[in-house]
Order: structure tokens, then C-alpha cells, then sequence
């Protein structure tokens, strides 16, 4: 919260600098009112009371001044800080190694989360508003009448306490609700990813089901809400009511007496009104506070610094891929590996097993896409688990078996990796598809072959030195596999490639296969 | 070409309200509570305002007796007011809440029975955002925007009451100075800020549909170097955001000038009431109320001029819900027979187009006989998987007819069909939850001594066994604890548990390795008895195993 203020905080000084102007022309309309009734009408002089009416104009005038001033610099200031906010959000999640979360969830957080700072944000300067009002009023009704004074100051304790009690309520009704919110969003993304599978068995229903559980749950938790903020809006309005009726006691039995005026009396009751809104928008920005650091600590928790990186920001051009004793452990299960593995440029080696074996994982782990239980990796001398992942996956490509794709054509797929020219790539892939085709959805409105190939040949297209493929050729028929496999081994020569797999075809061109066995120990072949 | 409804991206927003209408129904009680507890609440607010100017009118004339009555009187009122706000504010959340949540239950319904190639063809994102961030966005508004705009609406019609009362003369001037200007000013915000808003709901939804479409790519992005570019797109997209808020509050300000001319009005209005006055025709009293009524007058119509902005983004988004569910269309009543439980399935002359250029599927003629085995084969883009999902009644052909036990499919009850044909797709995504969970995702909820029999009957009681909480270890979002055999084996899992007429496997075990598929392969065929089994595959031990082999080329059988 606090590094996305240091973002804008330009505007924020800006946005106070008008609010105060505001505030002060703003406070004095009452004071100018009161001595219009007095000055004027009281004594019958139409010419006192157009002198008054054209001051109060003018200080209307510098109120609307500073009003756009305030507007303008604190929604920007807001919008800046949720942009800020929402980089720095997808910048930690495309570094962090491994994130394993929801996604409906994490599209909440940079929804929800981010919106709720940013209302945060653009609401500070109105503790500046807040602070004036106090500045001004506390003279100003004095020297209407000490009584008043004692009247309004006496509200201050009550509205504290209530400001002590309600928060912390809010907080907790907040964030079930927001908590129900995720819950819900997680189950309708599910819904979406999932609709295929499920709705090829008829068991797309259930899931539906469960999303209606949860919206349920969200109208308990809004409600349980409103029941909060309704009371904490009823107090609101109450003490300040109460106090206006206690000050009119105290000032009209003064003015009965002949200390007070009738204009005195106007001034103090719409001054009251605005020690009413100040308290009214303490409670909204107090309870927007609440929820702002709710959400901030949610974000926080995945803004994550970025890693230091201890090995060389080069990696050298040739060298040999070693693997030693790599052991992995998913989850708890018993450990998958260890795997010693040696292979130099130009080699092919496949690994091979029964599904469930780990063949995946060991890729994925030598990719650094799965944390290591044991072993190292190293690429010419370097042990790559210190290496910045800008400097890694320049060295080593992994394309894994259902890759996704970005809306947008398949060139621009390919350019999102790297800038040469995808046509040499493309054909050792084995695509013969129009750059500009159009990939749908997440590469929806490609076949799972034609994504696999995509993805094949942007990993080809950066010229890694290692290249770590899981079973890239699954989705292909027998007579195009056996193109893609030539065509790449030839465009391999000066590459350590590792090949998940258990296809016939790809044996045939391995250097060297390596079984798996009942996902744990290997048996080298 | 496939027809698809289409989504608008600012769809029509007239009458929405009275299309939004049912999704009251049933919550029309809770309503009425609400809008008389507004009603009280704003008489008694006006009351109270009332009672104000009786204490000044008895401060002037002096009348101790007169001052202690009208204070009492606000004391009580007093006492009554608080205990309305907290009705009536309470009881419109609840009202507002209610029809939210119908419209969210009624938009995911409407997307979960859409047909599959709305939910294909639209971005994935887009559908999410409106199923869940702009309904959220209708819930925050019936939570806190509708309430305000309701009071601040009661509250000025009943203070206009109340003044008009008193002198009419003065309300009329009041209405003829503020009035006119009011509304121009007002209407020029909205002129400009329709757009405005539009606009900014647009760039929004940029940066939200980009941002979620990331989130299951990330770490692709990275091994593909691609993180930097993809964040250049998301700051250019940013950027525009910015660029939309900047319009939005430049529309945002046209309002504020209300609050200068309202103080021009208050000076008009003392300055006619000093006229009054001399002439003897208005108590002091009175331009006291008036002089307080006006102020609340004022601020409620700001109120209410500025809720109407966030009335109007919510309108936005409820036009935009309401074009989702009306898109997604309502699902179809069972109007055909009941579907036997076994049968002949036919395609004649079957073709399927996804855009308008070559067909996936061509004039595609098949005849598959109850309890036939077959396999269809085809090299990589030969429409073999559109032809898995127009047999199993998930795609309507555009031409031709496909028929099981002689019945049309595309005029057969939806459920029906899918009860009789059953699909296995090669990418599965299971859902967050246990093993067992997924695999119990079937219609009819089976136990799990069910599962654990099938387990055993198809061999796979010692993969169960080796997970680390067997059968209930959790699969992780979308599954991703598990590999994509293992994901495929679920949906496999799956399938056995029903008990369908068709089964169609797509590729269905291509991530399974080759000696674990040929088992389950040989034991599902053993478990389907008397059922049609359609096989799409291109491993060869798979296709060997079935009964009838045919060859799709460019969308033609060979």
C-alpha cells in the first residue's frame, strides 16, 4: 500500500492542496447565511442582505475551484495507483516459479482487491477535508456559544467509539464477503475450463449446483454486512441529530434570554450538518480503509520481491547438460528420480515410462518448473538453480504436452517470443498454416496437434541450447509425427534435447532412452 | 455456417429495467417492506426539518412554552428517525440482493446450458468477466448506490412537500431559478458521459480480459521469454485505461458545477425573502426552514445526480448481463420423444462448418450399429474431433441429419441427449476438489463404493492407491496435481459411471501411456456390454482394437 502511494504521490499533494481551499470557502457559506438572516432580514434592509448574497456567490465560486481541483488529482491519483498496482501484480506472477492458486481467484484479486485500494487511494485527501473542518468549526462555533462547542465536542467521544467498535466489524463482514465472492468466481471460472469434459458426461449440472451453493453464500455474507454498515449508518446520523437537538435547547433558551441570535442559531445547525457529513465520510473512508487493507494484504501476499540471482547473467554457448541425482517430491508422494543424466549437443535422449510414472515432472523439474527435492542441473559448468529465469530460458526451451496459446494469430504467438523469422520454425514444426490464422481462445480454435506445434516452433524460434520437449508429438498421426521428428532432429544438430515420451517413432531417433519404472527409481538404459 | 448468438459489447440498455423485472419475482414482498420503510423514513426527515423552523419561529416570538413543545416533539422524532434508517436502508440491500443473485444464478445457468460453440467461440475471459466481475459490480451497487439514491429521492420529495406547504410562492421561485439549470447541467453530463463511460467499461474489460487470460499461461510465457512483451501489451492497454478515466472525469465534472449555482440560488432566495419580509408576508421562521430545506434540497439532488452516474454504470452492466443470458438463450424444452436406451446411430449427409470457409465436416454419410466398436482415423486436422462432438449431439450439424433410433438429435430434449451419448474429450481440466470428487462430477451422484468396484474392474485400484491421499487427494486447480494421463483417466473414470447408449472416446487415453491404455481399453470395452463405442485415435494399438475402422480425410470419409 504504502510503495503504491510513493507512485502518485504528486497528485495526492495536489488533490489536498485544492481540497483545503475547498473546505475553507465550503465552511464559511453557513457563517455568511447566519449573518445574512441577522444582518439583513431580521432588520428588514434588502441592500445588507444583497451585500451578504454576493459575498456567499463568490465564496461558492472558490469552492467549485478548489472542488475540480480535488476531483480531478485524486481520481487520477486512484487510477494510477491501481495501474501501477495491476503491472506490478502480473509482472510477480510472470517471475514467481511456482504459482499454484485458483485462477478465478487471482482474476478477483486483480479485480476486486485492486479496486478497493484504488477507492482507498483516491479517498485519502479527504482526511485533509476532514482535519480543516475540525480547524475551522471548533473557533468558529465557540464563539457562536461555549454551550454549542460543549454540544458538538461531546459527539466527538460517541462517534470514536463508535469508529472503535464498527471497523473492526466491517473488516470481518468484508471480507467473508469477499472471501464468498472468490469462492463463487473460482466455481464459474471452473465452469467455463471445464465445460467439455463435463458436459460430454451430462455433469455439467453439478457444477452448476455448486455455484448456486456459493452464490447463496454470498447474499448471507452481503446481508450480514448490511446489517453492520445499516447500524453503523443509523449512528451516523443519530449523534449528530441528537446533538442538533440538544444544541437548540441549549441555544434557543439562550436566545430567549438574549445571548443568541436567530442567524447564530441557522449558522450552528447547518454547521452541525457538516460536522454530520464529516462524520458520515470518516465512517465511509474508514470503512473503506478497512476493506483497502484487506485487499492490500491479499495483493501483498503475491507481490513478492523480485529473487536475487547469485549465477552469471551469460550462460556459456556449448556445453554439456548434467543432471545429477534430480529427485522430486509432488505433493508427498514418494520421490520420483533420482536421475543422472549426461548428454552433449546434438544428442537425443527420451524418457520414457507408464503415465503416472513422473516423466513429466523430471522435465519439469530440469525446466524449473517444479521445485527440487534433490539433485542439481547444471548447463556447461553452471548449476542453473541461481541463474535469472530472463537468462535461463534464453539457454533452455520447454514445450510441454497441452500447450496454451494467446488470443491473437499465430505469428503474433511466435513474436511474443522472439522477433526472427517464424517460417524456418514453422516448417521444422510441421505447420503449414497461414501466420495470420487466427488462434482463438487460449489456441481454442486450433487442434491440440497444431497448438502442440505452435508452441513447438516458438521454443525453436529462440534457438535454445537445451531443449526440453513432453511428448510434443502426441496429438499427432503417425505419418506427420514422423516428418516433425526428422525435420527436427535435423534442425537439433547443436541442441541437448530431452524427450519426454513413449511413441515408437520417437524411440527410434533416441540417442539413448531412459526408462522410468513405477514412478521411482529409474533403470538406465 | 454454425449459428452462434452473438455477444454485444454495449448491448441495448433501454427498457432494462423492465426486462430485469422477473428476476424480482418471488422477492416482490421484500420489495414493498423496503419501499414503505423509505417512504416513512422520508416523511419523518421532513418532519423533523419542520420541527426546526418551529423552534426558530418560537425563538423570535419569545414563547418559552411554544420552544419546549417543539423540542420535544424533534426529540421524538428524533428517536423514530434513527430507527427507520436502519430499516430502511437494511431491507433495500436485502431486496436488491435478492435480485441479484438471481440474475448471477441465472447467467451462469444460461452459459453452463449454452451450446458449446458460444462458449467456444467467445473469449474466455469476457464471459468470465460479465459472469462474475460486472454482476459483482451490480451487487456493490444494490448494496450501497441504490440505497442512497432511494433515500436521496424520497428525502426530496417530501422536503419540496413540506416547503410548498409553507409558501408557495417562495418553492416556486426556488424550483424556477434551481430547476432549469439543474437539469441542463445534469443533462450534459449525461450526454457526455454515455460515451464516457462506455469507454471506460471497455478499457476495463480490456485489462481484465488480458490479465485473466495470462493467469493459466504464465509459465509458459516466462520459459518463452515472452513475460516482457506480453507486459508491454498490458501497459499499452493500461495506458488506454488511464486515457477512458480521464474522459470519464472530465464528463464527472460538468456535474460539480451544481454546487456553485446551488449557493447562487441561496443567495436569490434570501435575497426575495428579505422583500417578503419587509412586507411583512414571511415569518423569519419560515426562511429559516427554507433557507435549511434548500441546502438538503441541493445536496439530496447531488446525491442523486451523482448516484445516477454509478445508476448508470450499473445499468451498463445489467444490460450487459441481460444480453448474456438472452445470447446464451434458455435451454430448450424436451419436445421429442424419450430416446430409447439403446439404438442405431446414423449421420446422413452430416456437414459442419466452424466459419465461413471449408467445412470441418463435409456431407459425411455413417451408419453405426448398437454395440458396434468402431475407430475413426485421420490424419491431424481432419475434422475427426468436430464429427466426436456432432455425434455426441454437442455441435448441430448445418446440413444433413443425425439420427439415434431413427429420432432427430437436434429436436431431441437436450438431456436426453446427453444422458444417451457421452463424450471424452483428450484435453480435461477437472475442477478444485478430491479425486473422488471429480470422478463422481455424473449425473445421479454415485457413491464411493462405486468408484472404488470400477477402480478394480478396470485396473486401476493400484494408481488410486499410489496417490498420496488415494482417492481422496486433491487434484489441485483445474487438476494440476495430476499429469494430463492422469486427468484423462478421471474423465474415463467418469464415463464408466454412466450409462449411456454412445460412448465416444476422443483421444481419450493419447496421454496415457501405451500398456496402461491397452488395459483400460480392453477392460472398458468389456465393461460396456451391449454399448456403441466410438473411438477416435490415431496410437495403432488402440485403433486395432476396434471392430470397424473409417478414414477421415479433409473432413470426407475416405
Amino acid at each position: 500500500m504504502r510503495r503504491s502511494l510513493r507512485q502518485v504521490r504528486g497528485f495526492l499533494l495536489r488533490a489536498v492542496g485544492s481540497a483545503v481551499v475547498r473546505q475553507v470557502a465550503f465552511l464559511s457559506l453557513p457563517w455568511l447565511l447566519g449573518r445574512a438572516l441577522d444582518d439583513g432580514i431580521r432588520t428588514g434592509s434588502v441592500r445588507a442582505t444583497a451585500g451578504w448574497a454576493l459575498l456567499l456567490a463568490l465564496a461558492a465560486a472558490v469552492e467549485y475551484a478548489g472542488m475540480r481541483g480535488w476531483v480531478w488529482y485524486a481520481n487520477l491519483a486512484g487510477a494510477r495507483a491501481g495501474i501501477w498496482l495491476r503491472a506490478e501484480l502480473l509482472r510477480s506472477l510472470l517471475s514467481a516459479e511456482t504459482a499454484d492458486r485458483g485462477h478465478g481467484d487471482l482474476a478477483a484479486r486483480a479485480g476486486r482487491d485492486v479496486q478497493a485500494v484504488l477507492a482507498w487511494v483516491h479517498g485519502l485527501p479527504t482526511w485533509v477535508v476532514i482535519g480543516t473542518t475540525a480547524v475551522v468549526l471548533v473557533p468558529g462555533i465557540a464563539r457562536l456559544d461555549p454551550m454549542l462547542l460543549l454540544v458538538a465536542v461531546l459527539t466527538v467521544p460517541v462517534v470514536v467509539l463508535a469508529n472503535r467498535l464498527f471497523p473492526r466489524l466491517v473488516d470481518r463482514r468484508a471480507a467473508e464477503l469477499a472471501e464468498a465472492h472468490g469462492r463463487r468466481t473460482g466455481t464459474a471460472e471452473e465452469l467455463l475450463t471445464s465445460m467439455l469434459p463435463l458436459r460430454g458426461v451430462g455433469a455439467d449440472s453439478l457444477l452448476v449446483d455448486r455455484h448456486h451453493r456459493h452464490s447463496a453464500g454470498i447474499t448471507e455474507a452481503a446481508l450480514r454486512l448490511a446489517r453492520v454498515t445499516a447500524s453503523w449508518e443509523t449512528t451516523g446520523w443519530l449523534v449528530p441529530q441528537t446533538a442538533v437537538v440538544a444544541g437548540l435547547l441549549a441555544g434557543g433558551l439562550a436566545a430567549l434570554d438574549g445571548g443568541l441570535t436567530v442567524g447564530a442559531l441557522t449558522t450552528f445547525v447547518l454547521w452541525m450538518g457538516t460536522v454530520s457529513m464529516a462524520v458520515n465520510v470518516t465512517v465511509i473512508r474508514l470503512g473503506e480503509r478497512a476493506e483497502a487493507l484487506a485487499s492490500a494484504a491479499r495483493i501483498a501476499e503475491l507481490l513478492e520481491p523480485s529473487p536475487f540471482w547469485p549465477g552469471p547473467d551469460v550462460l556459456p554457448e556449448r556445453g554439456l547438460l548434467e543432471v545429477t541425482g534430480l529427485t522430486v517430491e509432488r505433493d508427498g508422494r514418494p520421490l520420483i528420480g533420482p536421475l543422472d543424466l549426461v548428454a552433449a549437443p546434438g544428442e537425443w535422449v527420451v524418457l520414457t515410462g507408464a503415465t503416472g510414472s513422473g516423466k513429466s515432472t523430471l522435465l519439469r523439474a530440469m525446466a524449473r518448473l517444479q521445485p527440487l527435492s534433490g539433485g542439481a542441473v547444471r548447463f556447461g559448468g553452471v548449476d542453473l538453480a541461481g541463474v535469472a529465469p530472463e537468462t535461463l530460458y534464453e539457454t533452455l526451451g520447454f514445450v510441454p504436452e497441452n500447450p496454451l496459446l494467446l488470443s491473437g494469430t499465430i505469428g503474433e504467438n511466435l513474436r511474443l517470443a522472439a522477433d526472427a523469422d517464424p517460417a524456418a520454425a514453422l516448417r521444422t514444426a510441421g505447420l503449414d498454416l497461414d501466420p495470420d490464422t487466427p488462434v482463438g481462445d487460449h489456441g481454442g480454435a486450433l487442434s491440440g496437434g497444431q497448438r502442440q506445434r505452435v508452441a513447438l516452433a516458438r521454443a525453436l524460434l529462440r534457438e535454445p541450447r537445451v531443449l526440453l520437449l513432453d511428448d510434443v508429438t502426441s496429438a499427432l498421426d503417425a505419418r506427420t509425427e514422423a516428418v516433425v521428428l526428422d525435420r527436427l532432429r535435423a534442425a537439433t544438430r547443436e541442441t541437448v534435447v530431452v524427450f519426454a515420451g513413449h511413441s515408437g517413432a520417437v524411440r527410434d531417433r533416441a540417442d539413448r532412452v531412459i526408462e522410468l519404472v513405477g514412478g521411482a527409481v529409474p533403470v538406465r538404459g | 455456417m454454425a449459428e452462434v448468438a452473438g455477444l454485444s459489447d454495449e448491448p441495448d440498455e433501454r427498457a432494462v429495467f423492465r426486462r430485469a423485472w422477473p428476476f424480482l419475482r418471488g422477492h416482490r414482498g421484500v420489495l414493498g417492506t423496503a419501499v414503505v420503510l423509505n417512504l416513512l423514513n422520508g416523511a419523518v426527515a421532513a418532519g423533523v426539518l419542520a420541527l426546526v423552523g418551529r423552534v426558530a419561529d418560537a425563538v423570535v416570538a419569545g414563547d418559552r412554552a411554544a420552544l419546549l413543545r417543539a423540542l420535544l416533539a424533534l426529540a421524538v422524532a428524533t428517536a423514530v428517525g434513527g430507527s427507520l434508517v436502519w430499516s430502511a436502508r437494511y431491507w433495500l440491500v436485502r431486496a436488491g440482493e435478492h435480485a441479484v443473485r438471481r440474475l448471477r444464478d441465472r447467467a451462469v445457468a444460461a452459459v453452463a446450458s449454452a451450446p458449446l460453440r458460444f462458449v467456444e467461440v467467445h473469449r474466455r475471459g469476457d464471459l468470465l468477466h460479465r459472469c462474475t466481475g460486472e454482476i459483482n459490480e451490480l451487487a456493490a451497487f444494490a448494496g450501497g448506490t441504490l440505497p442512497e439514491l432511494v433515500t436521496a429521492g424520497v428525502m426530496l420529495a417530501f422536503t419540496g412537500a413540506l416547503l410548498f406547504a409553507y409558501s408557495g410562492l417562495l418553492t416556486l421561485l426556488l424550483l424556477v431559478t434551481f430547476l432549469p439549470v439543474a437539469v441542463l447541467i445534469v443533462r450534459r453530463f449525461r450526454v457526455r458521459s454515455g460515451p464516457a463511460f462506455a469507454a471506460m467499461a471497455a478499457a476495463r474489460r480490456q485489462v481484465a480480459g488480458t490479465f485473466a487470460e495470462i493467469l493459466p499461461a504464465t509459465e509458459q510465457l516466462r520459459v518463452s521469454g515472452a513475460a516482457g512483451r506480453w507486459l508491454e501489451r498490458f501497459g499499452r492497454e493500461q495506458r488506454g485505461l488511464l486515457g477512458a478515466e480521464r474522459g470519464r472525469l472530465r464528463a464527472g465534472l460538468v456535474l460539480h458545477l451544481l454546487t456553485p449555482y446551488q449557493s447562487v440560488c441561496v443567495a436569490a432566495l434570501l435575497v426575495a425573502g428579505a422583500v417578503l419580509a419587509g412586507r411583512g408576508r414571511l415569518s423569519v421562521g419560515v426562511l429559516v426552514v427554507f433557507v435549511l430545506a434548500a441546502r438538503d434540497i441541493f445536496h439530496r439532488f447531488e446525491d442523486l445526480a451523482a448516484a445516477l452516474g454509478e445508476a448508470r454504470e450499473a445499468r451498463t452492466y445489467l444490460a450487459r448481463v441481460l444480453d448474456l443470458i438472452a445470447a446464451a438463450g434458455t435451454p430448450a424444452t424436451a419436445t421429442g420423444a424419450a430416446l430409447p436406451a439403446r439404438g442405431e446411430l446414423v449421420l446422413d449427409q452430416v456437414t459442419f462448418r466452424y466459419a465461413e470457409s471449408t467445412p470441418a465436416v463435409d456431407g459425411v454419410s455413417l451408419r453405426i450399429p448398437a454395440g458396434e466398436r468402431l475407430a475413426i482415423v485421420g490424419e491431424t486436422g481432419s475434422g475427426k474431433s468436430t464429427l466426436g462432438k456432432l455425434l455426441a449431439g454437442l455441435y448441430p450439424p448445418d446440413a444433413g441429419r443425425l439420427t439415434f433410433a431413427g429420432h432427430d438429435l437436434t429436436a431431441a430434449d437436450p438431456a436426453q441427449v446427453r444422458s444417451r451419448m457421452v463424450l471424452v474429450p483428450q484435453d480435461v481440466h477437472l475442477v478444485d476438489g478430491t479425486l473422488l470428487e471429480n470422478v463422481t462430477m455424473v449425473p445421479g451422484a454415485p457413491g464411493p463404493e462405486r468408484v472404488t468396484e470400477l477402480l478394480d474392474r478396470l485396473g486401476l485400484a493400484g494408481w488410486a492407491a499410489g496417490l498420496p491421499d488415494g482417492p481422496g487427494t486433491r487434484v489441485g486447480p483445474r487438476g494440476s496435481a495430476l499429469s494430463a494421463g492422469e486427468r484423462q483417466i478421471v474423465a474415463i473414470l467418469r464415463a464408466a459411471l454412466t450409462d449411456p447408449a454412445v460412448l465416444i472416446l476422443d483421444e481419450a487415453t493419447a496421454d496415457v501411456d501405451p500398456a496402461t491404455a491397452a488395459v483400460l481399453e480392453t477392460a472398458l470395452s468389456a465393461l460396456a456390454g451391449d454399448r456403441t463405442v466410438v473411438v477416435i485415435a490415431h496410437r495403432a494399438g488402440t485403433i486395432a482394437r476396434a471392430g470397424r475402422v473409417v478414414e477421415l480425410s479433409g473432413g470426407r470419409l475416405g
